[in-house]
């Protein structure tokens, strides 16, 4: 008996002991996608297809196929076949037809593949008008990009940025992610700062100089109606949309010191959360519209802390290095993204709110405005070329950077848009 | 005449020369074998030591009675702790030794063998875009001798379909751990014969 149990605490020993390895980089290299031409019975199936194409890769996560290297043009499931693509080393492969209805209108069926498991990974139809053939791409790459990553895609999110064409001139823009359909929203010779969206893709907040102080402006986005927030303070700055889009936070100082207020856009109200006689600034909404990120030098230094918003009660986020502003909440509300800086060499990081640790993204020296993608993902933020301000971004994962394209001026503060929905 | 003469004073001069080395060496070599064997040493040396203790004692007994005392003490000392004491010590001092550079060597191995492993699967190993997504799933898996993999089991999901297909798509493109050829056998059966692997969204 004593020797049966001594098997069994032996046993569970060697149980516990059993080795484990783990993995946790992953290859450099980037998901290999191939998308095929479509299949219509007008001449224009590429067009579709390369749009698809180039949404996918807009963002640097996946490696185009060129229509050179394919070995076939499949259309549907039955003239798909596996091995085609494993050779070429291709992760997952798009395909698809449609046809002509009647005049304009089409019917998109498309597929895609998953080439390592040999798996049909999602089936979808769509129809629209020819002419609207953008949108119903932005579409298709949204689904075909979730059937992939698990993600949702934000291929049809916007972006709002300042632009700075000369040097007595301001625009507020409004642009496709991709860049593409800008939209100037408010022209001033005054300096036009921080857009935020409304959650309701509606409306835009942002400060305007244009009377010789900083005051916020609602612009709504359709008929260009503009409504200032009156204040009793003669600064107000950095305001921010809630995600319930019941509230708006700003910073307005009242006798030269900045503190942090929230403007109820019901009952036009406004109550103040901060009282330090430290400069507190630029606060970012968590997704649950309870708390607030702020900057804060109330410590000497800027540093990150937050607010809980019924009982004012704030807390410390940040305790390394000695430059950390500019923090806004990942959509699920435990991570951040901030400007992390020491030494005066400044970077884009990423913190867990539980941990200490500041993990840095970015590699340049002098990005600021961090910007998270809705799916939480990308990060685009505005960086500088000896004088001239662009906007480039990168994945979470570090595994790929890019650049949107370069406008006419120096382009700043980036602000994405949340989901269309 | 006088060459011939040279010539025989020459060569016993080498003779003798390689004769001095012989010798020298072979004495500087005695005591160096009998370092390497330090097993045996501790056993069969420690009984001489004990006598020339004791012969030491002897002469010191004689020469004075104030320090007796004290050396019988030490006769005591040297005669019944030491002999048990220090052969208990010794031996298991180097039982433990042996056993410690043992397992040294294996755990060695092993980390190599786990570096080499762990490189081949992250070049292969495609990981989705996930965001801040903080996720890991297990596997595990079941290896022949000659690396070949007999089976994969998922056996802890991460909740997320696609990160776990990604894990799996990585599995099912190879068939060999060749990682794993020329291991002992004996480190191979209790390291690698099954492992799990523990696929991280982060490090």
């Amino acid at each position: 008996m004593k020797y049966f149990l001594l098997f069994f605490v032996f046993l569970s020993l060697t149980i516990e002991a059993k080795l484990k390895i783990e993995i946790s980089q992953g290859s450099k290299d980037l998901p290999k996608i191939a998308v095929v031409p479509f299949k219509s019975n007008l001449n224009e199936g590429e067009s579709i297809s390369f749009l698809i194409q180039d949404n996918l890769t807009l963002f640097g996560e996946f490696k185009a196929l060129p229509k050179e290297e394919m070995l076939s043009f499949p259309s549907s499931e039955k003239n798909f076949f596996n091995r085609d693509w494993k050779i070429l080393n291709v992760d997952y492969v798009v395909l698809g037809s449609f046809q002509e209805n009647n005049s304009e209108l089409i019917r998109i069926e498309y597929f895609v593949f998953n080439i390592s498991l040999n798996k049909l990974i999602l089936r979808g139809d769509i129809s629209g008008k020819y002419s609207e053939k953008e949108e119903i791409s932005k579409v298709i790459s949204n689904r075909v990009y979730k059937s992939i990553t698990g993600l949702n895609g934000v291929f049809n999110t916007k972006i709002a940025y300042i632009l700075n064409p000369s040097k007595d001139k301001y625009k507020i823009c409004v642009s496709d992610i991709d860049g593409s359909d800008e939209q100037v929203l408010f022209e001033s010779e005054a300096p036009l700062m921080s857009p935020s969206w409304s959650s309701d893709l509606k409306k835009l907040a942002y400060v305007s100089f244009e009377k010789g102080f900083p005051e916020i402006y609602m612009q709504d986005l359709f008929s260009g109606d503009r409504e200032p927030i009156k204040t009793l303070g003669l600064s107000n700055s950095a305001p921010v949309w809630s995600p319930d889009n019941k509230k708006l936070a700003f910073v307005m100082s009242l006798s030269g010191n900045p503190d942090i207020y929230i403007y109820n856009l019901r009952n036009k109200k406004i109550s103040r959360h901060t009282t330090h006689y430290g400069i507190d600034t630029e606060p970012a909404w968590s997704p649950n519209s309870k708390k607030l990120l702020f900057t804060s030098n109330r410590s000497g230094s800027p540093q990150i802390y937050e607010l809980t918003i019924s009982s004012n009660r704030i807390k410390r986020v940040t305790l390394d290095g000695d430059y950390n502003a500019r923090a806004s909440y990942f959509p699920d509300g435990k991570d951040i993204v901030l400007v992390h800086g020491n030494n005066g060499v400044f970077h884009i990081g990423t913190k867990k709110l539980k941990s200490r640790f500041i993990n840095t993204i970015s590699k340049t020296t002098l990005d600021e405005s961090p910007t998270i993608s809705p799916n939480g993902n990308i990060i685009i933020y505005a960086t500088k070329n000896n004088t001239q301000g662009y906007l480039a971004g990168l994945t979470l994962d570090g595994k790929s950077k890019f650049t949107l394209p370069v406008k006419l001026g120096s382009v700043r503060e980036p602000a994405w848009s949340p989901f269309m929905n | 005449m006088t060459n011939s003469f040279v010539g025989f004073l020459n060569s016993i001069f080498v003779h003798l020369f390689l004769l001095a080395i012989l010798t020298i060496d072979f004495s500087i070599f005695v005591p160096q074998k009998d370092r390497i064997n330090t097993i045996p040493i501790e056993f069969v040396t420690f009984p001489i030591e004990k006598e020339n203790n004791l012969k030491k004692i002897e002469n010191i007994k004689n020469e004075s009675i104030e320090k007796n005392i004290q050396k019988k003490e030490l006769i005591e000392d040297l005669k019944v702790d030491k002999k048990k004491q220090l052969n208990f010590d010794s031996k298991r001092k180097l039982e433990d030794q042996i056993a410690e550079t043992k397992l040294l060597k294996e755990r060695r191995e092993v980390q190599i063998t786990i570096a080499l492993i762990q490189d081949r699967i992250n070049s292969i190993w495609k990981k989705p875009s996930l965001g801040n997504k903080n996720i890991q799933s297990e596997f595990v898996i079941n290896l022949a001798p000659s690396g070949e993999i007999l089976s994969y089991d998922l056996i802890s999901s991460s909740g997320d379909k696609v990160f776990d297909e990604s894990a799996l798509a990585a599995l099912s493109s190879i068939s060999f751990i060749t990682e794993v050829i020329g291991l002992d056998r004996k480190y191979f059966e209790r390291n690698f014969r099954s492992f799990n692997l523990v696929f991280k969204s982060k490090n």
